[in-house]
């Protein structure tokens, strides 16, 4: 092998060196004078050495050189020095991050510690991660709407070619129950089961068409707890059948938001009919408004290190909160119900659309919605407008 | 009493022509079919119906089509027209009311619910 180091027995002879006293101290000067921290810990957790650019950190941790290192600090140490590997910290000083390598050295027993300050490093790579998250959001919202449009140009295509064989096959069956005078008994019930299949269908159709309708909202200036009135009033006859209790708790100081009233009317609607369903022997449904104030505190920028200007922003808005009494969201099901076409109430009607509808038209005013299982059993959902 | 006399302008033949048995046998109705849109006007100049239902999508001409024509024509104007229609667009239907059509039912639907219709647009009616 080429450029191997080959012992000669010339270096054998070279003298042992010493250095000068001069070169001694340049030598030490070395570390202390490094611009990034670095500091020597003993086994025991006893701060050996701390050169200039540390010191703002064991003074921040209360510490001068000699000093016992916290509990925390002293594990870590026996840790590295047993294991005999380097390892990476992280530490936060008035503001700033420090990251340090461990490096054990066995023999002595000690481990030295070599920092570098991460600060704007660190604070890119949350910033390019705030980022990111956003871009996948807006690239889902995007591909959701893409979604959509294909799903509208389908769906009206559909919705044209079933609904006319429905509509045929709904006026044949019709012309059949009133004619057909058969002492069988099934043959009553099958007609009937075959109109209850035609509903269903043009059911999905028509969910299909609300679900992917594209046009454009109708905004007005509204108040929500007229909305809200006049969906409970559209549930009325399922409210009165299931016995379910309705409770109001409407603040009347709310004050109006910009909304399509129909558009809303159907979310309140599918979601008070989502509650009833989940109430088959009865029950409470309450829906309560309020205004909610929110004061979010925001990072405009660092002064200086460790001093942080912040401004505070009020953020209001209004709640809608509905709460029932049923048998709550099954197990593990939690993050599928607002897909599309899923649904625990199949063969009782349940088509799968309701919160996909819901979901789309709170989407386009940019309202949030969250529904999880309450404490004690029940639902919570929760709708909020952005004032 | 005299029967009213329904034109049905469809192309799907088969439905139009279960609800002309189902209307019929109301007892109250009397019940024409025409299958092509191009063939509606002339229809209704001949048949003189108290009342035309009109399919919107069909293959030859749509029902936008057949509905101006039979509103701009002196002797079919003063024929009350519902769309029926599998289309259930609100443009659709806003189409049809400023076309001056008199109503609008979307399909599926039942004979007592298209009898129904039928006879309030024909009570509106100035006699
Ligand atoms: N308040 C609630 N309590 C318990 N489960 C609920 C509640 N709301 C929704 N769910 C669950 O979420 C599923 C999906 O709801 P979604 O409204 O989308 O469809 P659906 O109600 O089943 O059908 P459709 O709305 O067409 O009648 C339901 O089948 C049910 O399992
Ligand atoms: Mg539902």
């Amino acid at each position: 092998m080429k450029n191997r180091p080959v012992r000669s027995a010339k270096r054998k002879a070279v003298k042992k060196y010493t250095p000068r006293k001069d070169e001694l101290k340049n030598l030490a000067d070395f570390t202390s004078k490094n611009p990034r921290p670095s500091l020597c810990i003993g086994k025991g957790g006893t701060l050996l050495y701390a050169n200039a650019a540390s010191l703002p950190i064991i003074s921040d941790w209360g510490k001068k050189i000699g000093d016992m290192v916290s509990r925390e600090w002293g594990e870590l140490i026996k840790e590295v020095l047993v294991s005999g590997i380097r390892e990476n910290v992280e530490v936060e000083c008035s503001g700033r991050t420090y990251s340090f390598v461990m490096v054990p050295v066995k023999k002595a027993s000690y481990v030295n510690m070599y920092g570098s300050d991460v600060t704007e490093r660190k604070r890119a790579m949350e910033r390019l991660t705030a980022a990111y998250a956003q871009l996948q959001e807006a690239q889902s919202q995007l591909v959701r709407a893409e979604k959509m449009n294909v799903i509208g140009t389908l769906a009206s295509g559909i919705a044209h070619e079933v609904k006319n064989p429905l509509a045929t096959i709904s006026q044949g069956l019709e012309y059949l129950s009133k004619n057909i005078n058969s002492k069988d008994e099934n043959v009553n019930s099958i007609l009937n089961y075959m109109e209850d299949a035609v509903k269903k269908a043009d059911g999905t159709i028509r969910g299909l068409l609300d679900f992917s309708r594209a046009t454009a909202l109708d905004i007005k200036s509204e108040n929500l707890n007229s909305v809200i009135e006049e969906s409970l009033s559209l549930i009325k006859m399922q409210s009165e059948k299931s016995k379910t209790t309705v409770v109001q708790d409407l603040d009347k100081n709310i004050p109006q938001i910009e909304i399509d009233k129909s558009r809303m009317q159907q979310v309140f609607v599918n979601l008070f009919l989502n509650s009833i369903q989940a109430m088959p022997d009865g029950g409470e449904l309450k829906v309560k408004t309020y205004l909610r104030k929110l004061v979010k505190r925001s990072v405009i920028g660092v002064a200086s290190p460790g001093v942080e200007s912040a401004i505070e922003i009020e953020e209001k808005s209004i709640i809608a909160e509905i709460v029932d009494t049923g048998k709550g969201i099954p197990k593990g099901i939690a993050d599928k119900i607002f897909e599309p076409f899923f649904t625990t109430r199949q063969g009782k009607g349940g088509t799968g659309l309701g919160l996909s509808i819901v979901r789309n038209i709170l989407e386009m005013h940019e309202a949030g919605i969250e529904i999880k299982n309450k404490e004690g059993g029940g639902v919570r959902t929760t709708v909020i407008f952005k004032l | 009493m005299a029967k009213t006399k329904i034109l049905i302008v469809d192309d799907e033949e088969n439905f139009a022509h279960i609800v002309k048995i189902n209307l019929e046998q109301t007892g109250s109705f009397e019940v024409a079919v025409v299958p092509e849109a191009s063939e509606a006007c002339k229809a209704a100049t001949v048949l003189k119906p108290d009342l035309i239902l009109l399919d919107i999508v069909m293959p030859d001409k749509d029902g936008f089509e057949v509905l101006k024509a039979l509103k701009s024509n002196d002797k079919t104007m003063a024929i009350p027209v519902i769309m029926l229609t599998a289309v259930g667009d609100d443009s659709a239907k806003i189409k049809a009311a400023e076309q001056f059509s008199e109503g609008y039912i979307i399909k599926p639907v039942s004979t007592e619910v298209l009898r129904t219709k039928i006879e309030r647009v024909l009570e509106r009616r100035p006699s």
